[in-house]
């Protein structure tokens, strides 16, 4: 689209009901008038708790629990739980069976372990704070260092757990001990995004926040003197935290996204859908660049996952018939379904959003997993050792090119598998996973499209 | 009926493919190798074998200085002696904070939500700490300029209004005296923002800057040079301690004088501080806070029973009626036999709305005291709320019931289930529940994990997973036995559970246990790190006074363990 194009467009808009919507679109091009807008890279994470094994594995009602590699080909019909992306086969790469011995103390599910590649750690009863931080957050030190917000995290879990609180846990965190709440319900996200503050009246007043944070620094420097080691540490991270939010507020002030409406908490399916478009909205006018999904992480044992329309309870214990499993089948599929069209309509939203020479989407990737492994029927154990990737989107630094791939078992781990990820998509993983149980051999070739400069 | 297990087939798992060791440590690999997050320490407390209570404090056996951050009722409560002072009985005739606090959110994945020394002020919580402060602030400096509300509201100079202002609020939210250096620079902001902002917006950012201070958000326990060579904690560390940790808010005005005359050094007087503030025990926050996390009945509301199955099973009410029950056994046992009533006594709290749970009917709208028929219940494991909390949607669930026993009465522990293949469970039609899982303990692959857990959680087959009394399962009378190991005195097969919870209610090892977690919520770190002997201190205490709790949480705060602190170290 050539500038003369571009002023075009920017002299269209503010006309019509969608004016208010486009917003965030008028502000993007309006900074590109003004300057040169660098693209924007973008990570979307989507990890539910249940992906069956057979209904990803292209070699379906044949394959066991665990089976042996297969080579990369683009020779495989594409699992029918994924074709609402079906548009996008050659922008996606499929990867099975890494390897992720993470044994969480929460048996039924891998909890923080999942997504932070440490073993939580443990204590009785299936509860363990997490071991490190998780996937996005390190792509969000990178991808969202000077945004509003660092990331946006949102999901859905089980209606009896959702209804009673605005926030779960238990699937992202920022380091180890730290987790990070994803937003449950769709008014949660929303003050999230929009809420303001009464504030003082006294508004934005340089000198008045500068007191503040030299009389916070002095505070926390005065009682560090008294503590050592971990106890030091805490408080440096707390001075570290309000600094990196006092910026990030003052980059808000000149972010404008408007135009959402305020939830009305309905059903489950409802609410993604409405989170959905948030997350889409904040992607779209720099809000943020990084977006975590995580469906069904309640330590419920057996009910945890949300009751979707048309798709109805499903349970992971029970089933004892062919029948029953086969519905426990459907169910997933539909429900894992409709997590894909959730991507796809983010991913055609942001390919909708002129950016510098192309779109918003043209270095947005997408990371599809299950946080317990690929189950198989009802077993409601965690399967850390079948761990799925599956990519979509567009990255130089990652092949996404329609193939599937399978590892053997403990060939490749899961641990390798994202820090390939990241460094395909320019994000050095640095310490991310080390010391875990993971075994770190390095990138996994098949999936970076060049040389790593990490 | 449910299965258990995983249905399927499992593939052959060549050598070639086995699990890959980490390029850290190996736990979690090793399926007999349980983990133990705080390593624990070699003069750990351990409830299967009691240790001598003679012990000097050393400085190997002394916590080192900590701060330990507030929880968000403490925060509110905090918030609240500000406007109202520190008798939140007098001056309800000022108006109270309205709005949100922050650290609401515990961490869901804690045993306990008094974790709080673990926890920082990170990323995920400073947005609500610095909104916070800034509107309780505004309201704050709002509320005192209201006429006749305090200087605010008259033409006295700014700057000593602000002196009395920050002294009186800044030792309400920092639990001491402030010093002179904080005394000066908090009134200084205010001087400093007078002109540009107006006198109101001035103080309440003085008031925003202590209540963003780490001297709020963290309680200190630093210590101070004392004659023994240690760092002992000071009167208003101890106050603060005690204070935040019995009633989730800053010291009341006794307890604030007390301090302020040193009283605190003593004892004995510290004992008698502990008592006032719990009593009445059964309208006591924290402690009921920690008996409902201890014992997770409240797990009833996560489980989504089937409605149209059971249209009468409402588990908001059956774990109020719960928290009543167990109210009702601090009132009447809470300085005597304590645990020991709380495990066996055959009484409960119902309603109409919850009478079917029990097996009862006639009962009225509003929660009666109920007793049970002989042999039927005993305690807090055969209510409902437990029984159903610690089930499946649709069925029993033994295994997680004897695993809460084992780890939590018990204080043994259950290895991480190996990452490993899981053979399936026989498909069996019209089997009982425990026939099914009897191939948990024939196939030596399960029989390691589940021989902990199963002969503890099949005695409460003798209940359904609403929690009512049942005698068959389908056309099956039901098999209530079981067996207890790892007790100390009680171990051999259990016929039923009332014989069950009758038989860990006289184990010491239950006790101990039991006194182990106490320690853990109400001292706020996990029992395997307590330092020395301060834990055989505080059961040998409560053992002593025949299970008072009132004792037993004294011995907590009058430990040297708790009072004394390693020479600190920059």
């Amino acid at each position: 689209m050539t500038d003369l194009t571009r002023r075009r467009f920017l002299e269209s808009l503010g006309l019509g009901a969608g004016a208010a919507l486009l917003t965030p679109v008028a502000n993007i091009l309006v900074s590109e008038a003004m300057g040169q807008a660098p693209q924007r890279k973008r990570f979307i994470l989507l990890s539910t708790s249940v992906i069956e094994y057979r209904s990803l594995d292209p070699d379906g009602m044949a394959a066991r629990q665990q089976v042996a590699g297969r080579a990369p080909t683009t020779d495989f019909a594409l699992p029918s739980f994924l074709s609402p992306l079906a548009a996008r086969r050659s922008q996606m790469t499929i990867v099975d069976q890494l390897d992720g011995p993470i044994s969480g103390p929460t048996d039924h599910g891998l909890g923080y372990g999942a997504l932070s590649c440490q073993n939580p750690k443990g204590s009785p009863e299936g509860l363990a704070p997490p071991g490190g931080p998780s996937f996005e957050q390190v792509i969000a030190d990178s991808f969202s260092a000077g945004s509003p917000l660092k990331s946006l995290l949102y999901g859905m879990t089980q209606t009896a757990i959702s209804a009673r609180r605005d926030f779960e846990m238990n699937a992202f965190a920022a380091g180890e001990n730290v987790g990070l709440p994803h937003a449950t319900k769709a008014s949660a996200l929303y003050r999230r995004l929009f809420g303001e503050s009464e504030g003082t009246g006294s508004g934005d007043s340089e000198q008045r926040q500068q007191l503040l944070r030299d009389r916070l620094h002095s505070d926390i420097r005065r009682l560090q003197s008294r503590l050592a080691g971990p106890e030091r540490q805490r408080l440096e991270g707390y001075l570290a935290a309000i600094e990196d939010f006092d910026s990030r507020r003052e980059n808000r002030a000149a972010v404008a996204c408007e135009g959402v409406a305020a939830p009305s908490d309905g059903s489950a399916t409802q609410q993604m859908r409405e989170m959905t478009d948030m997350a889409t909205l904040a992607l779209q006018c720099g809000l943020t660049n990084v977006v975590g999904i995580a469906v069904g992480t309640s330590n419920a044992h057996d009910d945890h996952l949300p009751i979707y329309d048309g798709v109805g309870r499903v349970r992971v214990h029970g089933y004892q018939t062919s029948n029953a499993i086969a519905e426990f089948n459907r169910r997933t599929e539909q429900m894992n379904a409709f997590h894909a069209e959730l991507l796809d309509g983010m991913l055609t939203a942001l390919e909708g959003t002129p950016e510098g020479a192309g779109t918003a989407a043209d270095e947005t990737v997408a990371l599809m997993t299950s946080a317990r492994g690929l189950v198989w029927n009802s077993c409601h154990h965690s399967r850390p050792f079948r761990m799925p990737a599956i990519l979509v989107g567009r990255s130089r630094g990652l092949r996404l090119d329609g193939r599937y791939m399978r590892f053997g078992r403990g060939e490749r781990s899961w641990v390798d598998g994202l820090r390939t990820i990241a460094e395909g998509m320019g994000v050095c993983p640095g310490r991310f996973g080390v010391g875990g149980p993971g075994r770190i051999r390095g990138p996994i070739e098949e999936l970076l499209a060049g040389a790593s400069s990490c | 009926m449910a299965a258990f297990g995983c249905q399927g087939v499992i593939a052959d798992t060549p050598d070639s493919l086995e699990p890959s060791p980490g390029n850290g440590t190996a736990r979690g690999l090793d399926p007999v190798q349980a983990e133990d997050p705080g390593q624990g320490r070699s003069d750990s407390f351990t409830p299967q074998t009691p240790q001598p209570v003679e012990c000097d404090a050393t400085e190997s056996s002394l916590l080192p200085p900590r701060v330990v951050r507030l929880n968000g009722a403490q925060y509110a409560k905090a918030v609240d002696a500000l406007f109202q002072g520190r008798s939140l009985d007098a001056n309800r005739d000022r108006p109270g904070y309205t709005g949100a606090v922050p650290f609401e959110l515990a961490n869901l994945a804690d045993r306990f939500s008094t974790h709080a020394p673990s926890y920082g002020v990170s990323e995920a919580e400073v947005p609500a700490v610095v909104e916070s402060a800034e509107m309780v602030a505004a309201q704050l400096a709002q509320s005192l300029s209201e006429p006749d509300a305090s200087c605010l509201a008259d033409d006295t100079d700014l700057s000593d209004c602000m002196a009395s202002l920050v002294e009186d609020k800044g030792a309400i939210l920092f639990g001491r005296p402030l010093d002179a250096e904080e005394l000066e620079s908090y009134v200084s902001i205010a001087a400093e923002l007078e002109e540009e902002v107006g006198a109101m917006a001035a103080a309440a950012t003085s008031f925003e800057a202590m209540l963003r201070a780490p001297q709020f958000l963290y309680r200190s326990e630093l210590g101070h040079p004392s004659d023994g060579g240690h760092l002992m904690l000071t009167s208003h560390e101890i106050a603060s301690a005690l204070s935040y940790t019995l009633t989730d808010g800053p010291p009341d005005q006794p307890l604030w004088e007390a301090a302020e005359r040193e009283e605190l050094s003593d004892k004995a007087e510290i004992a008698r501080q502990v008592e006032r503030l719990l009593m009445p025990l059964e309208e006591n926050a924290p402690l009921g806070r920690f008996l409902r996390e201890y014992l997770r009945y409240d797990r009833v509301v996560t489980i989504a029973k089937d409605a149209a199955e059971h249209p009468y099973h409402d588990a908001e009410l059956l774990q109020d009626d719960t928290s009543r029950f167990i109210a009702d056994v601090l009132a009447q046992y809470g300085r005597q036999d304590f645990w020991h009533a709380l495990l066996t006594v055959d009484t409960g709290v119902a309603r109409a709305a919850t009478q079917e749970n029990y097996g009862l009917s006639g009962l009225g709208a509003d929660p009666i005291s109920v007793s049970f028929p002989a042999g039927e219940r005993a305690g807090i494991l055969t209510q409902p709320s437990w029984l159903a909390g610690h089930s499946e949607v649709e069925a029993n669930d033994p295994i997680r019931r004897g695993r809460f026993i084992r780890e939590s009465l018990l204080c043994g522990e259950v290895p991480p289930i190996p990452v490993d293949d899981i053979p399936p469970l026989e498909e069996r039609e019209n089997a009982t529940l425990r026939e099914i899982l009897a191939e948990h303990r024939e196939n030596a692959t399960c029989a390691g994990c589940h021989n902990l857990m199963d002969p503890l959680g099949l005695p409460f087959e003798g209940f359904d997973h609403v929690g009512r009394f049942r005698t068959m399962e389908g056309p099956h009378p039901v098999d209530t036995s079981g067996a207890l190991d790892s007790t100390g005195d009680q171990d051999g097969p259990v016929e039923d559970p009332v014989d069950m919870a009758h038989r860990l209610a006289s184990s010491e090892t239950v006790r101990r246990c039991f006194v182990a977690h106490a320690f853990e919520f109400f001292r706020g770190m996990r029992w395997r790190d307590a330092p020395g002997c301060g834990l055989e201190e505080a059961d040998a205490s409560y053992a002593r006074s025949d299970g008072d709790l009132v004792e037993l949480l004294a011995a907590f705060f009058t430990s040297d363990m708790f009072l004394l602190r390693q020479t600190e170290t920059p």
